[in-house]
C-alpha cells in the first residue's frame, strides 16, 4: 500500500516537472530577436538624420530643419512668427513638421518615439529645451536611441544644439 | 496428500507475496517507460520550437541583409561627387526609371541579389510619392489549389530623398532639395 | 550446483545486454556529434555571410573577427570563370573546406587568399570607383597570412601601403633575401614597381620558404599598371601561365585608395582576381545605365528651362558617355583580356571631367 502510494506520488511529480519544462522551453525561447533590436537602433539613427536633413520650402528658397529652422528656434527663441508663411514661429514649425513626419512613419509602424532637443553651452550640462513624444519611452523596457546629433549654433557662439530620437515598442 | 489448513494458508501467503512483487516490478518498469516517453516528447517538442525559432531568425536576418543591400545600393544612393555620400539617402532622379530597369535585369542579376522580396520607397514630405524598386513575390499553393503569397517579414527604414533637379512629379518647381520618406522591404520565407 | 550455473548465466546476460546498450548510446552520440559539427559549420557560414554583408556596406573599415572557435577549419574562397573565360556561368563561393557548408557569391566581390585558417580573420571593405562608386570590395585576410612588401621605396603605392595596412600582418623590405618564416599559414610577396624584377620565372625561392608547401607561398608583381602572379613549385618560382606569363591589367583610375590595386594584392591567384573584377564590371555596366537615365532626365528637364542653358550645353557635349562606359564594361564581362581597359579608363576620365565641369558651373552633378 505504502509502496503504491509512493509510486503514484512519483508519477505525479514527474508529470508536473515535464509540463513545467515544456512551458519553460516555450517561454525561454520566446525572446526578442536580433532583428527587432537592429531595426530599432538603425531606425532611430536614420529617422533623426532624415528629419534634420529635410528641407522645408520657404517662399523661393528652402530652409533645412536642422541647420536653419532649429537654429532659429534655439538662438532667436522662435524668431519670425510667420516662418516660411506657415503662421508659426521656427520652434512651432520644427515641432509641427517633426511630429507629422514621425506620426506618419514610426507611429504607423506600431512603435513610439521621443524626440529631445537640448541646448548646450561649452562647460555646462545640456539643458532639455524641448520634447516631442508619443510615449514616455525612457520608462519602457525596450528602447533604442539615435545617439546625439550636434549642431553648432552659429559662428563665434559657444552654443550647441543637440537632438536625440528614442524609439520604443 | 491431504494439505493441512496451516500449509494451505502459508502457500496462499507465499503465492500472494510473489504476485505483489511481480506487480511492483511491472509498475516500476511501466513508470520508467513513462519517464522515457516524457523525456522523448519533451526533447522533440523542444527541437520543434527551436527549429521554428531558427527559421524565424533566419527570415529576420534575411530581411536585414536585403534592407542593408537596398539602403546602400549603388544604383540609388545620393552621391556627392568625390566627397562622402549622404547617409541613408536615395536620389529621386535615379528612382524614376529604376523599376523598369531592375525588372529588365531581374533574371540575370537582381534576383540573385534580392531573391523573393519586395522593395518599395515612399516619400512623405514634401509630396506623397511611391516607387517600386524591386518585386518578386513568392507564392505557396494551399491544399485547395489556391495560390497565396508566402509569409513575409516587413522592415521599415526612414530615409532622406534627394531631388536636385528641383522638379516635382507634376514637373513644377520645388525649392527643397531633401525630402523625407521611408523604404519598406518585405522578405518572403 | 544449480545455484552456480544460474549466477554465471546472469553475468553473461548482463554483459551482453550492457554491451548492446553501450553500443546503442555510442552510436547515438557519434551521430549527434556529426550532426552538431554540420550544424555548427552551417551556422558559422550563415554568420559569416551576414558579417560580410554588413562589412560591405560599411565602406573603408577594417573589422577583426574572432574565429578561434573554428581555428581548425580551413575557409576556402573561390572564383572560377566559365569555359569561355567570362562570368556568364561563374562558379564563385566561400565555405569550409571538406564540408557542404558554403555560400555562393555570384555577385559580391570577396577577395581573399585561396585558403584561410586562422584565429582572427580581418575584413576590409573598400569602394571601387570608376570614377563614381560602383560597389564595395571586401578583402578578407587573416593575422597569420604574412605579406612582405618588397620595394625600393620609390613608388607611391609603397608609401600608401605603409599608412593603410595598420592591423595587417605586413612587413616592408627592400629585397627578397630578407624574407623570414615565422610559422605563418601563408606568405605572400608583394613586389612593387622596380627597374629590375625582384624575382624571375624559375628563380629559386628564399631558403626560409623552400621548406613550405607550394600552396603556402605566392607572389604578385606590380608593373606598368598590370600584375603578374607567381606560384611556388618545389624550390622555384613559376609564373602563372608559363614563362612569359599573362599580365593582368588593372582597370582603374589609379587614384589613391585604388580598390583594384588592393584586390590584386589580396587575390589568391590571377583567375580569382580577374573573376572578381569581372563581377565589378558587370555591376559597372548596370550602374552606368542608371546614371545614363539620370543624364537623359537632366537634359529633358533643362531643355525647357532657360536658366539652365549653361548646364544643358555642358551635358550635351557628350550626353551618351555613360552608355559608352556601360557597353565597354559589358564587353569586359565576356573575357578580361579582350576587355578594352583603355576604353574604360578613358571614358571614366571623361565622365570625371564632365562632373567637375558641372560642379564648377554651379550645376547639379550627375554623380
Amino acid at each position: 500500500m505504502r509502496g503504491q502510494q509512493e509510486i503514484i506520488g512519483m508519477v505525479i511529480i514527474v508529470i508536473m516537472i515535464s509540463i513545467g519544462f515544456l512551458f519553460f522551453a516555450k517561454f525561454a525561447i520566446d525572446s526578442e530577436t536580433d532583428k527587432s533590436v537592429f531595426v530599432r537602433k538603425g531606425l532611430a539613427y536614420s529617422t533623426m538624420s532624415a528629419i534634420l536633413n529635410t528641407e522645408v520650402e520657404c517662399r523661393t528658397k528652402a530652409m533645412s530643419m536642422g541647420e536653419q529652422i532649429l537654429e532659429d528656434c534655439l538662438i532667436m527663441a522662435g524668431g519670425d512668427s510667420n516662418t516660411c508663411d506657415s503662421e508659426l514661429d521656427a520652434c512651432e514649425l520644427f515641432v509641427d513638421k517633426s511630429s507629422k513626419m514621425l506620426d506618419e512613419t514610426v507611429l504607423q509602424w506600431g512603435k513610439h518615439y521621443e524626440l529631445r532637443v537640448y541646448k548646450t553651452s561649452v562647460g555646462s550640462d545640456p539643458e532639455l529645451f524641448y520634447q516631442i513624444k508619443s510615449k514616455d519611452c525612457m520608462r519602457s523596457r525596450d528602447y533604442d536611441s539615435s545617439g546625439m546629433f550636434s549642431l553648432n549654433l552659429g559662428e563665434g557662439n559657444n552654443l550647441l544644439a543637440q537632438t536625440m530620437l528614442i524609439i520604443c515598442d | 496428500m491431504i494439505l493441512t489448513k496451516n500449509f494451505r494458508q502459508r502457500g496462499a501467503r507465499v503465492y500472494t507475496k510473489a504476485q505483489m512483487q511481480m506487480m511492483e516490478s511491472l509498475v516500476t518498469m511501466f513508470i520508467f517507460f513513462i519517464l522515457v516517453v516524457f523525456g522523448i516528447i519533451f526533447f522533440f517538442k523542444y527541437q520543434q520550437i527551436s527549429l521554428q525559432e531558427q527559421e524565424t531568425e533566419m527570415l529576420a536576418q534575411q530581411a536585414i541583409d536585403i534592407s542593408l543591400t537596398a539602403l546602400f545600393l549603388s544604383e540609388l544612393y545620393c552621391s556627392n561627387g568625390e566627397s562622402e555620400s549622404v547617409d541613408n539617402c536615395m536620389d529621386i532622379q535615379k528612382l524614376r526609371g529604376i523599376e523598369q530597369f531592375i525588372d529588365s535585369h531581374k533574371q540575370d542579376y537582381y534576383f540573385d541579389m534580392f531573391g523573393y522580396s519586395g522593395i518599395y520607397v515612399h516619400q512623405i514630405y514634401p509630396e506623397k510619392r511611391n516607387w517600386t524598386v524591386y518585386e518578386q513575390v513568392k507564392t505557396v499553393t494551399l491544399e485547395n489549389g489556391e495560390k497565396v503569397p508566402a509569409d513575409k517579414e516587413p522592415t521599415f527604414f526612414v530615409i532622406t530623398l534627394r531631388n536636385n533637379l528641383g522638379l516635382n512629379s507634376s514637373n513644377q518647381t520645388v525649392y527643397g532639395e531633401f525630402g523625407y520618406g521611408y523604404i519598406h522591404v518585405e522578405a518572403y520565407s | 550446483m544449480k545455484g552456480q550455473v544460474t549466477v554465471q548465466f546472469n553475468w553473461i546476460y548482463v554483459m551482453v545486454a550492457g554491451a548492446a546498450i553501450l553500443l546503442f548510446f555510442i552510436m547515438i552520440i557519434t551521430q549527434q556529434k556529426e550532426m552538431s559539427e554540420k550544424r555548427l559549420n552551417y551556422k558559422v557560414m550563415n554568420i559569416l555571410e551576414n558579417i560580410f554583408t554588413g562589412s560591405t556596406v560599411a565602406e573603408n573599415t577594417k573589422n577583426f573577427l574572432d574565429t578561434s572557435g573554428v581555428r581548425n577549419e580551413v575557409f576556402q574562397f573561390r572564383c572560377e570563370l566559365d569555359e569561355a573565360g567570362g562570368i556568364y556561368d561563374v562558379f564563385s563561393y566561400y565555405g569550409i573546406s571538406g564540408s557542404s557548408a558554403s555560400i555562393e557569391s555570384p555577385l559580391s566581390v570577396v577577395v581573399a587568399p585561396l585558403n584561410v585558417k586562422t584565429n582572427k580573420m580581418i575584413l576590409w571593405s573598400m569602394p571601387y570607383k570608376l570614377p563614381f562608386k560602383v560597389m564595395d570590395f571586401l578583402f578578407v585576410t587573416s593575422e597569420n597570412t604574412k605579406y612582405y612588401v618588397v620595394s625600393d621605396g620609390s613608388s607611391d603605392f609603397y608609401i600608401e601601403l605603409m599608412n593603410s595596412t595598420n592591423g595587417l600582418n605586413v612587413e616592408f623590405i627592400d629585397n627578397v633575401g630578407e624574407v623570414e618564416y615565422n610559422g605563418e599559414y601563408h606568405v605572400r610577396l608583394i613586389l612593387l614597381e622596380s627597374g629590375i624584377p625582384f624575382i624571375e620565372h624559375e628563380e629559386a625561392v628564399p631558403l626560409e620558404l623552400s621548406v613550405l608547401n607550394n600552396d603556402q607561398v605566392s607572389a604578385v608583381r606590380f608593373h606598368d599598371g598590370a600584375v603578374l602572379y607567381y606560384v611556388k613549385r618545389g624550390d622555384a618560382w613559376y609564373v602563372e601561365g608559363g614563362n612569359e606569363g599573362e599580365w593582368t591589367p588593372l582597370v582603374s583610375t589609379g587614384s589613391e585608395r585604388d580598390a583594384v590595386a588592393y584586390a590584386a594584392l589580396f587575390a589568391g591567384n590571377a583567375e580569382t582576381f580577374r573573376c572578381n573584377m569581372m563581377k565589378a564590371f558587370k555591376r559597372l555596366s548596370l550602374v552606368s545605365e542608371v546614371l545614363q537615365d539620370k543624364v537623359d532626365l537632366m537634359v529633358g528637364a533643362y531643355e525647357s528651362r532657360e536658366e539652365y542653358a549653361d548646364c544643358l550645353s555642358i551635358l550635351k557635349d557628350d550626353s551618351t558617355m555613360y552608355r559608352t562606359l556601360s557597353l565597354a564594361a559589358q564587353q569586359c564581362t565576356t573575357n578580361y583580356l579582350a576587355c578594352g581597359q583603355f576604353t574604360l579608363r578613358d571614358q571614366a576620365t571623361k565622365i570625371y571631367d564632365l562632373n567637375q565641369e558641372l560642379s564648377a558651373a554651379g550645376c547639379t552633378r550627375v554623380y
